[in-house]
Formats: structure tokens, sequence, C-alpha cells
């Protein structure tokens, strides 16, 4: 009787057991990890599309489709104004943050002054 | 951090650094265009003070004047010296870093310090007018007066001023200070009230029944009482019931002669029985506001079980963020898994989500009746509704919200573990479960520490998280001022802007409770990270 090594044993085991144990399981994961992920947004894009426009009466399927809710965002709410407005809010600050940073960092890692390492010490 | 790892400055170093200086500090010529900049910047700074100033003037803020003189003159002197060039650099930075950290942060603290709140917004001036105001009644013979309400500023919003024609024909605007006389050019009057006046919008009839609310709040004070509406187009002239005795100190109800004694420490006028007028002043209580919190046994029970939970919803979310984000990316750490950028595009999606809205979703997706979950697996929950079932909900939102973002950062760490390290675990006889505990886990924390301590500082103050989805409920029947998912922040904002009555004094008192807490845990974990990176780094 020959001893049989780590090797041989995994040698035995082949095919649909092995594929399972290797990369399968990590397929299981994916899979429920995007359901958890998908579902509340499947919700959402089947709730937009829902011609009654409540939560209550929306599927995680759309029953049915309609793209009023679409057109209605566009005739009946200033959303080209909503739109702008983040736009400028999130570019001005952007910038604003950066700019600044960019000043204090510049100043802070080129130039040698008294109060250097307290101030960088104090603003973190 | 990186500070600690900056080594001294070698003299050669130094030297380099001192030439830059000198580089710098060597006189240059700007160029045109960037002096044209200079001049239209601190053209605009000087406007911008200028346009600050006037209100200022007019309003009598000498100290805020002088410090707008101060920062005004300090940043023409900084740019237009030739020395200095760092602080030229730093200044826009510092301005802005005193504007909204630091000024916020003194207010907050010198307001926990007062008894700020409903009932505590004026001076002891403004709480005597408003109890006299208040209490005037209308008594057999006093005056009536011709309304029209009218106002200087926008009809739905605006202050209100009351335009009064009295029986002899004189006209007067009346507003929460007093009385003044209008000349009669500035106005017309027709059938005993005004119909238009220079310098005020007058309300039409639907304007002002709009606003009858603070119609039947509003008084004009006058040396007996104060004028007051019946309706909308009569007003009459009526005694105070209470008076402030200025010999006593104290608010004298006329008929019985019951009296309330003005008490300066905590801002009322309290009356032999120990009751108080719901109108009163600010007042500087000292540290009775953070005191309270201990020893009021009303608010230190709920505050205590508030603080756990807090505690618990923080190192929750984290913990169970981090295993489900961790736990995917192990799984798709291997090229041998088919479609892996497809799943990590997918799982990533609740990232790209704007969580505002998201929020609301999940806070119809556990209702009761209608929700998603409920009919999806054919429950009978009230989710939001018991505290432990909200507990659960609340962390499986943030679950759903926060694990995209550690499944990315735990990707990207776990690229960054050498492979040669796992295998020679592997050589050395470790299986997979030695293998994560001994090499993976601890390289990966070593990276991800700083991250886990920022997203627990963050979710220890997620406002959004509670109040978009249980509003901190539910409610014990005894006690509707603190609910069974309440942080402490969501329960601060109640106190302050609550249907209860705010309390802003006792609000900033608890703010700056979980300030001290945020900072402290955040400094000790900040320390101990540094030791772990000493030990692998």
């Amino acid at each position: 009787m020959t001893r049989r090594g780590p090797a041989t044993r995994r040698a035995v085991e082949r095919g649909p057991a092995r594929w399972l144990r290797r990369v399968g399981w990590r397929h299981g994961v994916a899979w429920l990890a995007v359901a958890f992920s998908l579902f509340p947004i499947l919700f959402v894009l089947s709730a937009a599309l829902n011609p009654l426009g409540t939560l209550s009466s929306t599927e995680v399927v759309p029953t049915a489709v309609t793209g009023d809710n679409f057109a209605d965002l566009f005739s009946r709410t200033p959303f080209e104004m909503w739109y702008l407005n983040s736009i400028l809010i999130a570019g001005v600050s952007a910038f604003a943050a950066v700019g600044l940073s960019i000043l204090a960092a510049y100043a802070f890692s080129r130039m040698r002054f008294a109060g250097r390492r307290v101030g960088l010490l104090s603003l973190l | 951090m990186a500070t600690q790892h900056v080594a001294p400055p070698t003299p050669r170093k130094r030297d380099e650094a001192q030439t830059a200086v000198q580089v710098w500090a060597a006189p240059r010529s700007a160029g045109v265009g960037g002096q044209i900049g200079k001049i239209v910047l601190l053209g605009l700074v000087a406007a911008i003070a200028f346009w600050g100033a006037f209100p200022l003037v007019e309003a009598g803020a000498w100290v805020a004047l002088g410090i707008l003189v101060a920062v005004t003159a300090l940043i023409f002197y900084v740019y237009l010296s030739g020395r200095h060039i760092p602080v030229k650099y730093l200044l826009p930075g510092t301005l802005f870093l005193i504007a909204f950290q630091v000024v916020p942060v003194l207010y907050t603290v010198s307001t926990a310090f007062t008894n700020f709140g409903d009932g505590h917004r004026g001076t002891k001036q403004d709480a005597i007018v408003a109890i006299q105001t208040s209490s005037v009644t209308q008594v057999p013979g006093s005056a009536e007066y011709g309304l029209t309400v009218a106002t200087t500023g926008d009809p739905a919003t605006g202050p209100l001023v009351f335009l009064l024609v009295a029986p002899d024909g004189a006209v007067f605007a009346g507003d929460s200070d007093g009385l003044e006389p209008l000349a009669a050019g500035a106005v017309t009057v027709s059938a005993g009230r005004v119909t238009r006046a220079d310098d005020y919008t007058v309300l039409n009839l639907g304007q002002a029944s709009a606003r009858s609310a603070e119609l039947t709040q509003f008084g004009v004070p006058t040396a007996n009482g104060a004028i007051r509406a019946s309706g909308v187009s009569r007003a009459y002239e009526g005694q105070a019931a209470r008076r402030y005795d200025r010999s006593c100190d104290c608010v004298v109800e006329t008929a019985t002669g019951q009296r309330w004694v003005a008490d300066a420490a905590v801002g009322s006028f309290v009356n032999s029985a120990g009751e108080r007028l719901p109108q009163g002043w600010r007042v500087n209580v000292g540290l009775a506001n953070f005191t309270r919190v201990v020893t009021d046994p009303a608010i230190a029970g709920p505050f205590f079980s508030t603080l756990v939970w807090n505690f618990a919803f923080a190192i929750g979310s984290v913990l169970v963020t981090f295993a489900l984000g961790l736990g995917c990316a192990l799984a798709l750490h291997s090229t041998r898994v088919r479609g892996r950028n497809i799943y990590r595009i997918l799982l990533v999606l609740p990232y790209a989500m704007p969580s505002f809205a998201m929020l609301l979703v999940w806070r119809d997706m556990f209702n009761v009746d209608f929700g998603l979950v409920n009919r999806l697996f054919d429950l009978d929950v009230d989710w939001l509704g018991s505290p432990w079932s909200a507990r659960v909900a609340v962390i499986l939102v943030q679950l759903w919200l926060g694990y995209p973002y550690m499944f990315l950062v735990s990707t990207g760490a776990l690229q960054a573990i050498p492979s040669e390290l796992t295998e020679a675990a592997e050589m050395d006889g470790a299986g997979v479960w030695q293998r994560f505990r001994a090499v993976t886990l601890p390289l990966l924390l070593v990276a991800l520490s700083p991250l886990l301590i920022a997203s627990f500082a963050y979710n220890f103050n997620n406002f959004n998280a509670i109040y978009l989805t249980t509003e901190g409920g539910p409610f014990p029947a005894d006690n509707p001022s603190v609910g069974a998912t309440d942080l402490l922040i969501t329960y601060t904002y109640r106190l302050a802007f609550g249907g209860s009555g705010a309390q802003y004094g006792f609000a900033a008192a608890i703010s700056f409770y979980v300030f001290l807490i945020v900072a402290v845990i955040s400094a000790i974990s900040f320390r101990s990270t540094r030791r772990q990176e000493e030990v692998y780094g």
C-alpha cells in the first residue's frame, strides 16, 4: 500500500465538486450580493415606470410600463433649474475647496516658515 | 499622521529649502496679468467690505464692524507688502476655516452656557413688552381704530405693520416697537381706513387672512397697554392686565394683585408658588445645561440609553458593512471567476444611488401594510413599529448603503497585498482560515483602519440614516422625546427644533458632549493605528 500524499488526494477530487470548492462558491456569494444590491434599485426603476405612481402598488418587476412620470418631471417641475442648481453648487464648492487647499498645501510643502509644523498639525 | 514619518531635514535639504525661500523672497515681477488680477481681487475685497459695512453701521453693530475693518486691513497688508510670502498662500484658507469651522463651534459652546430657546430668546425688555402686550384685554370705553394691515416687506412674510386711523382722524403706523404718526400727505384715507401709504405695502383681504394667526398675536405697545386687531379692519386700544413694576422688578396682575418677581438666574418671572410666566429672557446659566444631562433623571436615563444605542449603531454599521464588503471582495479576488468585472460593477451600484432618496425608499419598503419587504417574503412584521426590529431595519439599510464602499476599498487593499506572502504561508502548511487570519487580515487592517475609524465617526453622527427612515422612533408611550433608534444627533435636533418648544442652549450642551466623544474616540484609535503601522510597516 502506497502512502497517499496531499497531491494525490487533490487529484482524486475532480469535476464539479472541485469546481464548486475553488470557483463555484465565489459565484454563489457574488449572485447573492448582486441580488441584495439590485433589488431596491429595480424597485425604484419599477416605481418610476409604474403608471399608478405609488410605491405601495409597485412590485420589483414592472407590471405595467409608462413614460408619463419621466415626461411629468420635465413638464410639471422646474427640473432643469434643479439640475443647474446642483451643478452650480457642486462645481463652485469643489473649485473653492480645491483652490483653497492647493494654496495652503503649496505653502506647507514648498516653503519653510515659523509655525509651519504647528500650523500643519492643528489643520489636521 | 504623515508628519510622523517626515525625517528630520538633513543639512543638505535645509540648504535647498533656504534657497527656495531666497528665490521666493527675491523681488519678482509678477507680470502685467498678475498685477491686474491682484488689483481686481483686492478691489473686490474692498467692494465686499463696503457693501457689508453699511448695514452694520445702520444696526450699530460696532464689534462686527471692527472685525470687518480688521480683516480687510489684514488682507490688504498681506497682499500689498512684499514680505510674508507663505501667509499670502495660507490666508484665504485660514479665513474660511475660521469663518466656517471655528466660529460655529465657539457659538455652539457659548450658547450651551445660556438658556436660549423658546420663551428665552430676547432681552428682559423684550420679555416685558411681550408679557404686557399679550395680556391686553378690551375694556369698556377703549379707543377704536380703523385698521389696515400692511408690511414693509413681502406680503406673505414681511414684518407686520398696523396702519391706524384714530377716531379724531389722525393716522399712525404701529409695529412691535410702538406708534409713529404718519404725515397726512403720505397716506390716502377713505371711509375711515388707510388704502395706500408711502413706504408700506398694503395687504389685501386674502393676504391678511392668510396671516390671521400672526395678527391675533400681534400688538402695538402703547403707554397703557397695546393696540390689538379685532378682525382685519378694526383695532382697539386695550388695557394690559399684567404690568411691569420697576420698583419691585416684578410683573403685577392689576385685577388680583398677584406678582411674578424677576429671577435673573433662570431668566423668568416667578411667582411665590414657583410658577413661571411663559415669556422670559436670555441669561447665562453657567454649567446648568451640562449638569442637567447627568442629574435630571428625565434626561439622564434616555441620554445614556441613547448613547449606548448610538455606539451600537456606529460600531454595528461599520462591522456589518466591512464584513459583507470584505466577504464579497475575497470571493471575487480570484482570476478564475469569470465575469468578475460585471459582478463588481453591479455590486457597487448602490453607491451610485442618491442616499437621501434611497433612505426614503427603504423606509417605505419596511412599511407594515404596503412595504415591499413584507410583501416579498410574505411576512407581517411591523418593522419600524417595535424597538428591536426598527434597530435591525436601520442597520440593514446602512448595510445596503455602506457595503459597496467597503467592497471597493477592500478590493483595492487585497490587490496591494503581495501574493508571495500568502503563498509562503501556504507552503508552511497554513490552512485557508489561518492564511486569512494571520496574513491577509492584519495587512488589510493596516491600510483600512483609518477608513474604518472615519466611517465610525461618520456613522456616529449619521443624522440622515435615522431621521429619514424612522425619525428616531418608535417612541415609548411614556416619553415622546426620545425614541428607540434615536442617535444623539437626532435627539439633539428634536430638542433644538422639535415640536415641543426649542431648547437651543440645552441642545448645544449635548452637541458639545457628542463632539467630545467623537474627538476622544478618533484620537485614541488613530494613535493605536499608528502603533499598528509601526509593528507591521
